[in-house]
């Protein structure tokens, strides 16, 4: 099987390039191959190459998107922000970016439209900064990243948020590096302390060490004396608490020292254990970072331009953007895209796929009179709605919302990290206190002090703090770099519990492209048949018509534009048109001429290769597998059977159907297409969606993959498992460390210096725990 | 040991401008975006020619 020149993936119906020796699996890499070459990009190939990156197939073509609303004052406002006087800044989400050449072809690309000052592309967030002068378009430069390839979703990001979200992640970075480098020259004074200087180098280095420490235990505690208090303040414990304490009265002990002359300080452990806190905090707020944030992507796939009456005559629509349309307002819905808002028709008629909202996969007939609803897609023909509801109140607007308060619920591992926190860290007060007092009996004040403070910092929590965000941080973003999209680490904990995979045929086991499989020419036909099937489907959505055109083209170089007159589409059955007086009629497998047939034909989705392979991978994970599908049973069996799951498969399915069958199994993962399996998906413990656009699917399920098949819904369920694995493995490590030396404080054995030398090293044995992971998941990532 | 009155000042002075050094470069965005220039330094010249990427729009705050 010979690949597509562009993305790589196996062809099984030839799409043919101008160029020689360039073959395509479908129009919309073939449109994009072109377009590179056309404009001069075609090292986009040789970097791809030579990067040796694997491509996913994401390229969603279903119609050319219109971008001029990018360029309206209303949406500029809230979705832009100025850099200077002559500058302007956009910053877009784009699809499909995983290596160096994504990188080359989308800033080259963006930099050759006319009056584009900069594109940047950031890599980990897969966001390109675009600047233009006062001349330039935004939407000249989207409407280049999808052209070669690169769907863009125009970010929320005006001055306020912009500046936020950067300096807060600034701010960050330099309380750790002041920390890191305070505590640092710090270690280095003592060294010489501890070896024994005299006299006058004593006491600067003592000065020197008070100098370095307080920027530290003001500046760079700031976050964790904040969090400490706002904890307080609600009667609850968290683990800043002791931290807090510890500093505080570490600090001020050690500045007193200063006064009554005793050289003795803390300020070498207070100084690293700020350090080590701080960076184990920025892990997590790099997590929420990683995990992809659905509200940008929120409502993107109907941000698309509008088409709005002037007035009650409809007699005339000026493009618009969603953020203008109010009830009352009457939009015209082209055929193909995707309904703006909950509302009525009054005038035309189509069919609409309700499938994101209710499940059903039938195209449902709509006329005047008739309510429509926003996210659902217009399928045949063009009509004039009147607007009912907008935004957050349609419909869909309404389950978003609770889909999402759904989310603020953090994974279970997290909350049981807390509250093993809050008791701990509660008993650990009680127990400085209580060794305080003992030491205070027999040693002193000095010595009670220097026990407790060591307990203190000795029992810090920061391994446990650390475990499982960096463990998750990994994981979610090795993922994402592989074309697994997870939502939120909560997700990942729930896969890898699950006992039951439910999987959808078309797209998981198959390649989901309907193929012509046998056609057999019965008669003559007055035109050339090809020529005929092409110019027909011409103008059909429907997966066979696609199938048909293909097949047509790849036996047909010359294709003729026919003129079809009386052209209808009967959804779901077929379509008929006369040419030249002829009247043609394709439905059900045969292809009619004046009610004759001529031709008859079948189609057929092929099982992909890595199937039957993964298939034995899942058993041996102990999942149990089974094949829901609309289709008839005789195909599905087929199919079933070729895969390795025999009889495991139910068929003629209603979405309604799969998804009680979801249900009624415990632990279950549904995997399908995002649009008609979202029923099923949400009732499953974890959806996770192949094909179809990613916004919308993000929308029904937890996981997007970008690259289709079995073996990365394999992959996936050994990434949760093993993920956990690390986990626990941390957990137990950093409960040993604290447990062990929790006992050797008590038995005298450890001072101070030494609990500072221990903490990090329970911290770093926790990373480096992280890091190796598991053999399992290395051998993922290789 | 005399001469350690003269290494603590140097090097006290040199860990300040070290730190302060850093504050300015993360000020600058310069610590923005760690992974997308260790990619960009794998192209080969030739893919670079003319046109020259420009670093973020400079927005110091």
């Amino acid at each position: 099987m010979r690949n597509c020149s562009h993305c790589n993936e196996p062809v099984l119906v030839i799409v043919e390039g101008a160029q020689d020796s360039a073959i395509y699996c479908c129009q919309g890499c073939r449109f994009v191959a072109e377009f590179i070459n056309s404009a001069g990009l075609e090292a986009y190939y040789d970097i791809k190459e030579k990067s040796g990156s694997k491509k996913g197939k994401s390229l969603s073509f279903l119609s050319a998107v219109d971008y001029r609303y990018l360029d309206e004052d209303s949406f500029r406002q809230t979705h832009s922000y100025k850099i200077n006087e002559t500058e302007r800044v956009m910053e877009f989400y784009l699809e499909g970016v995983h290596c160096l050449a994504c990188l080359w072809i989308i800033e080259k690309a963006g930099l050759l439209i006319p009056d584009v000052v900069n594109v940047k592309l950031e890599m980990n967030r897969s966001v390109a900064v675009v600047t233009i002068n006062e001349h330039g378009s935004f939407a000249g430069v989207a409407t280049q990243f999808q052209m070669i390839g690169y769907k863009p979703h125009a970010l929320q990001r005006n001055e306020e948020t912009h500046l936020r979200k950067k300096m807060e992640e600034r701010s960050m970075l330099i309380k750790i590096g002041v920390a890191g480098a305070s505590a640092g020259n710090i270690m280095l004074y003592s060294i010489s302390i501890y070896a024994g200087a005299e006299e006058n180098f004593l006491a600067i280095f003592h000065y020197l060490t008070l100098f370095f420490a307080f920027p530290v235990l003001t500046y760079c505690s700031s976050p964790l004396y904040k969090s400490a208090w706002q904890s307080l303040k609600q009667k609850t414990i968290n683990i800043d608490v002791p931290i807090s304490l510890a500093l505080i009265t570490g600090g001020l002990v050690g500045y007193a020292h200063l006064f009554m002359g005793i050289e003795e300080n803390y300020f070498d452990s207070l100084t690293a254990l700020v350090f080590l806190l701080l960076i184990s905090r920025y892990f997590l707020m790099k997590i929420q970072e990683k995990s992809l944030s659905v509200n940008d992507l929120q409502f993107r796939h109907i941000s698309e331009s509008i088409l709005k009456a002037d007035d009650e005559s409809l007699s005339a629509f000026t493009e618009t953007h969603l953020s203008k349309v109010i009830p009352g307002d009457c939009l015209k819905v082209k055929p193909e895209v995707f309904i703006p808002a909950d509302g009525q028709i009054i005038r035309g008629f189509s069919s609409v796929d309700n499938s994101l909202l209710t499940g059903e996969s039938q195209a449902v007939p709509v006329q005047e009179g008739d309510k429509v609803f926003a996210g659902t897609q217009n399928l045949s023909s063009e009509f004039i709605m009147r607007v009912a509801e907008t935004g957050d109140r349609t419909t869909l607007g309404k389950m978003l919302k609770s889909i999402e308060n759904g989310w603020a619920l953090k994974s279970p591992v997290a909350r049981l990290t807390n509250q093993v926190a809050g008791w701990f860290v509660s008993a650990v007060i009680v127990l400085s206190v209580l060794l305080f007092i003992k030491i205070y009996q027999t040693n002193g004040f000095e010595a009670a002090f220097a026990g407790a403070l060591t307990l203190l910092i000795v029992t810090c929590p920061c391994a446990l703090a650390i475990a499982t965000p960096m463990a998750f941080y990994r994981s979610l973003s090795e993922a994402a770099m592989n074309g697994i999209i997870i939502k939120n680490d909560d997700t990942l904990e729930k896969i890898s519990k699950i006992q039951n995979v439910f999987l959808d045929k078309t797209g998981t086991l198959t390649y989901g492209q309907l193929t012509i499989s046998t056609f057999h020419n019965i008669n003559e036909a007055r035109h050339n048949i090809y020529d005929v099937i092409y110019n027909l489907e011409a103008k059909s959505i429907h997966p066979a018509a696609q199938a048909l055109k293909n097949y047509a083209l790849s036996m047909n170089q010359n294709m003729t534009k026919l003129v079809v007159h009386d052209y209808k589409e009967i959804v779901g059955s077929g379509v008929c048109g006369t040419i030249d007086n002829v009247k043609y009629e394709i439905k059900s497998g045969r292809i009619y001429q004046n009610s004759v047939a001529i031709a008859s034909f079948t189609l057929e989705d092929t099982l992909r290769t890595d199937t039957p392979h993964a298939v034995n991978k899942l058993r041996a994970l102990n999942v149990n597998l089974k094949v829901l599908s609309g289709d008839k049973e005789a195909i599905v069996a087929e199919m079933s059977h070729l895969a390795g799951l025999g009889n495991d498969f139910i068929a003629e399915c209603t979405p309604e159907t799969k998804a009680r069958l979801v249900k009624e199994v415990p632990s279950s993962m549904m995997v399908g297409d995002g649009a008609n399996d979202a029923l099923a998906m949400k009732s499953a413990d974890v959806g996770v969606a192949v094909l179809g656009a990613m916004d919308i699917s993000l929308k029904a399920s937890d996981v997007y993959l970008m690259n289709p098949g079995l073996k990365t819904i394999t992959d996936l369920i050994v990434l949760s498992r093993e993920t956990m694995k690390v986990i626990k493995r941390n957990f137990f490590l950093s409960i040993l460390y604290n447990s062990l030396s929790v006992v050797a404080t008590f038995m005298g054995l450890i001072s101070p210096l030494m609990a500072a030398i221990i903490m990090p090293l329970s911290s770093l044995t926790v990373v480096l725990s992280t890091l190796i992971g598991t053999r399992a998941l290395r051998d993922l990532w290789k | 040991m005399e001469i350690i009155y003269f290494l603590l000042p140097l090097s006290f002075f040199l860990a300040l401008f070290f730190i302060f050094g850093f504050i300015w470069m993360a000020r600058r965005g310069q610590y923005d975006d760690l992974d997308t220039p260790s990619l960009r330094m794998l192209l080969d010249d030739k893919y670079k020619n003319e046109i020259q990427t420009k670093p973020t729009p400079k927005e110091v705050k």
